[in-house]
């Protein structure tokens, strides 16, 4: 209790300060929204039924990215991260993709899957694709031996070393790609949706952006944060939840 | 009679980037059934691949490795390994990392919750079983790791430095433990270490083995009585021993690492 | 003794500095950096870059191209750029939160730039079917103010259609594809989706709604510390104005050059366009329309009046360069 106080303090001195800036009118208050203008635009926003629809489709369309794209990662890091002539194939192939921009593809979104849902959960599936296929390619390729020779010589066979043993060593490293992945489905999702949409969190801080609203803006962008806050957090608590042995062996290491 | 260990002739080679290293070189012992054997040497002279060749990890480039006659093509429970790092696996609990060979080995699990509490018990670990091993003091691990392997009941217990990684205290402590339990199991052991005093203290004969490229340099027969308790290693057999096996291990030393320097 | 030379060389020399300065400053280059929207009505811009009519005003101009002038406004209000070519629904939303903005001048007048097209084949051959319809719309700019009057004019609102905020290059792209059935932008965006969508297309332009002016806006602050330096780039754009009407092969050259439309194309509708320098009482009347429009649909001016526009134009170094060009009081 006594942390939680101390860490939400810091959190309060912010809105405080923020607050008095904005009153004292050192800078204009059309441009710089009080907390407490924003979270009354957040309120009305919400009442008028608006930002829920929005909540819930960018939300939508980032859990649907994201498990596609973290699935697809998992996949191919595996396949190549353990067989030769996959690595061989594939990794250059990956490794060639891997430095383009998500953002740059926007445009590319646009032009091949318009402005629906597909071009958004392309996206951000490309968004979280290279950090889960880097950590679980990672993860994989470098299974220490000894866990393989340890398994094998107590009877483990061939066959079900992958679900058994090699899956569950390379987990701490994937789960760390995962998590990264989590904050980058989001700010590859808030591009998509500036790029052209008619819904969804992305799409309101652009519009208000353009005709000025700068309170209703402000008040996405905190939205934007909470929602990558509570989707970490969601994360996190999931991750401890299943995987009790996950937080003792990152202490460990 | 099972459990009986025949190396012969053994070479192990890695392909590095330009040209071929020998690991071992004409390595030639053997592990009687229900013997204990030391494997002692330097560091880096191979020692760690004589038991990956016996356990079926690295398969020999020439020479041939048998147990009771029979060719090694790949792991096998009937051969069990105990490492320097205990290697655990870190996602299962004690109770699942032990259970974990016969649960796949399709054992009935009524039987293997049985058995699992007979080496918890006997391990001491009772109080442990649900921790996880990131949880466990190094001793403790490494009795949890000799319980995985016991559990399946193998004909041979191949151990690889298995104390390097424990502090003086609880590496003496498990070496009794170790050798409680191979006099109430009598299993074939071949036991790999640099520590000359381990080596005779455990066993019933010791390899020293020349620096790298690894090979056969002499052997000794322990002649201790058994059981063999702390105050052995006072015995001025005990002490004949380690220091004729010391000057052996020295001379290899000075092979990798030059004469002493003058001062 | 010391003292008192000590106090008159330091006068001595603040005022060679002065003198010096002072006369420096009619001499020497001002530099501007200026900002400009990208479309046909951006023409008269063009051709002064392409001639460099800045330099005979002794003026150093940095040009930045932007996909609209919506987007070169944000860069006017952040201070990256001194000058830009906005059209008026960008400024009018602006004002509200920067009541600094000011317009120096209108370099072209249209009420037949902003278009509607939309595909055939999504069930639209008249105005009266974009109901119900997914339109594209660059928010914030002319093209939204020119979208809202057009549905009005059919008896529709807002909530008739649902618009989707894409930026002016993509729609073509998002028309082709289907993912929008109709859009409403400036010149060249639809001229380019004519030419994407061939006999798919249908254009749909009404004239009588609004007439939009392409302006140089610049803020209060810059002008006050530069007064100069406006007066030079009025004159440029007033010779750049002249040469475009007086050379129309050649503006359309450069202009087809900037844009990447074909001749054919920017000389059927070069006509649409009356590039001139003036500031009219139009101008006054367009920027009050959209204040009232802007008023009645968003609460961006609660509680707030209208800004006095007739306050956001400055008229003085426009009235000194070519007086008959002003026409407001």
């Amino acid at each position: 209790m006594r942390q939680f106080a101390l860490r939400s303090s810091g959190i309060i001195i912010l809105l405080i300060l923020w607050e008095l800036v904005s009153r004292t009118n050192l800078i204009d208050p059309g441009l710089f929204p009080p907390p407490s203008q924003v979270i009354s635009a957040l309120v009305s926003l919400t009442l008028s039924g608006q930002l829920p629809k929005d909540v819930f489709a960018s939300v939508l369309r980032a859990v649907a990215g994201f498990i596609l794209g973290s699935m697809a990662g998992l996949f191919v890091g595996a396949v190549s991260g353990r067989i030769r002539a996959f690595d061989a194939v594939l990794t250059p192939v990956v490794q060639v993709l891997r430095p383009i921009p998500v953002i740059a593809l926007v445009p590319l979104a646009i032009v091949w899957f318009g402005l629906g849902e597909t071009s958004k959960i392309f996206l951000v599936f490309w968004g979280v694709f290279f950090p889960v296929w880097v950590s679980s390619y990672l993860g994989i390729s470098r299974v220490d031996k000894n866990y393989i020779w340890a398994a094998r010589s107590i009877g483990v066979r061939r066959e079900k070393l992958w679900l058994q043993v090699i899956l569950p060593a390379a987990l701490p490293t994937i789960i760390t790609g995962l998590r990264t992945s989590i904050s980058l489905a989001f700010i590859v999702l808030v591009a998509a949706e500036m790029a052209g949409s008619y819904l969804g969190v992305g799409y309101r801080i652009s519009a208000y952006h353009l005709v000025f609203q700068i309170d209703k803006m402000m008040g996405y962008i905190v939205l934007m944060g909470a929602l990558g806050f509570i989707a970490d957090r969601t994360f996190a608590y999931l991750v401890n939840r299943t995987l009790p042995w996950y937080q003792l062996s990152v202490n460990q290491d | 009679m099972a459990g009986h260990v025949v190396v012969e002739n053994l070479g192990v080679s890695f392909t590095g980037k330009d040209k071929t290293i020998w690991a071992v070189k004409d390595v030639s012992l053997e592990v009687k059934s229900r013997e204990f054997v030391s494997l002692v040497g330097v560091s880096g002279c191979g020692k760690s691949t004589v038991i990956n060749s016996i356990a079926g990890f690295v398969p020999p480039t020439v020479g041939d490795v048998t147990v009771d006659n029979q060719p090694i093509t790949e792991p096998n429970s009937r051969r069990g390994v105990v490492f320097q790092s205990f290697v655990l696996f870190p996602w299962k609990t004690v109770r699942e990392n032990i259970a974990f060979g016969p649960h796949s080995r399709g054992v009935d699990e009524k039987v293997i919750t049985q058995s699992v509490d007979q080496y918890l018990k006997l391990m001491g670990l009772m109080n442990f079983a649900d921790h996880y091993p990131q949880q466990l003091s190094g001793g403790m691990r490494q009795r949890v790791a000799l319980a995985r392997v016991l559990i399946n009941d193998p004909d041979v217990l191949l151990m690889d430095e298995p104390f390097g990684a424990l502090d003086a205290q609880t590496r003496i402590f498990m070496q009794e433990v170790v050798l409680n339990l191979w006099e109430s199991t009598h299993k074939s052991v071949l036991f790999v270490t640099h520590d000359i005093d381990e080596a005779v203290f455990l066993s019933d004969r010791v390899y020293v083995m020349t620096a790298a490229p690894g090979s056969i340099k002499s052997v000794y027969d322990i002649e201790l009585e058994r059981p063999r308790g702390a105050e052995i290693r006072l015995d001025p057999k005990f002490l004949d021993y380690k220091r004729e096996l010391y000057e052996e291990i020295r001379e290899e030393s000075q092979k990798v690492l030059g004469p002493l320097p003058l001062f | 003794m010391i003292i008192r030379n000590f106090k008159l060389l330091l006068g001595i020399l603040t005022l060679v500095l002065f003198v010096t300065g002072c006369g420096k400053v009619s001499e020497e280059e001002s530099r501007v950096t200026l900002g400009q929207g990208m479309g046909v009505l951006n023409a008269p811009i063009f051709v002064t870059n392409e001639k460099n009519f800045w330099e005979s005003q002794s003026l150093q101009v940095d040009v930045r191209p932007f996909v609209a002038g919506r987007l070169a406004l944000d860069s006017l209000i952040a201070g990256d750029i001194d000058i830009a070519t906005i059209g008026d629904t960008p400024v009018v939303y602006g004002l509200f939160k920067h009541p600094n903005l000011r317009i120096i001048a209108t370099v072209m007048e249209s009420n037949r730039d902003e278009k509607v097209i939309a595909r055939r084949d999504a069930g639209i051959d008249s105005p009266g079917d974009l109901k119900g319809k997914r339109i594209g719309v660059f928010f914030g700019t002319a093209g939204e103010y020119y979208a809202i009057r057009f549905i009005e004019a059919q008896g529709l609102s807002r909530e008739d259609v649902s618009f989707i905020n894409i930026k002016a290059p993509d729609m073509v792209a998002a028309l082709s594809n289907g993912s929008i059935d109709a859009y409403v932008s400036w010149e060249p965006h639809v001229q380019n989706g004519l030419r994407a969508l061939g006999e798919n297309a249908v254009v749909f332009l009404n004239s009588d709604i609004y007439t939009e002016t392409w302006n140089l806006v610049t803020t209060a602050e810059f002008f006050n510390n530069n007064p100069e330096a406006v007066r030079r780039v009025l004159r440029a754009v007033v010779r750049g104005v002249e040469y475009t009407n007086a050379n129309r092969k050649e503006a359309i050259d450069i202009t087809e050059k900037q844009l990447g439309l074909s001749r054919d194309v920017l000389e059927n509708i070069w006509d649409d366009y009356d590039f001139k320098v003036v500031l009219s009482e139009n101008l006054v009347a367009t920027l009050r329309n959209q204040g009232e429009w802007i008023q009645a649909s968003s609460d961006l001016s609660k509680g707030k009046s209208l800004p006095d526009y007739r306050q956001v134009i400055i008229d003085q170094p426009l009235r000194e360069i070519l007086p008959v060009a002003v026409s407001i009081p």
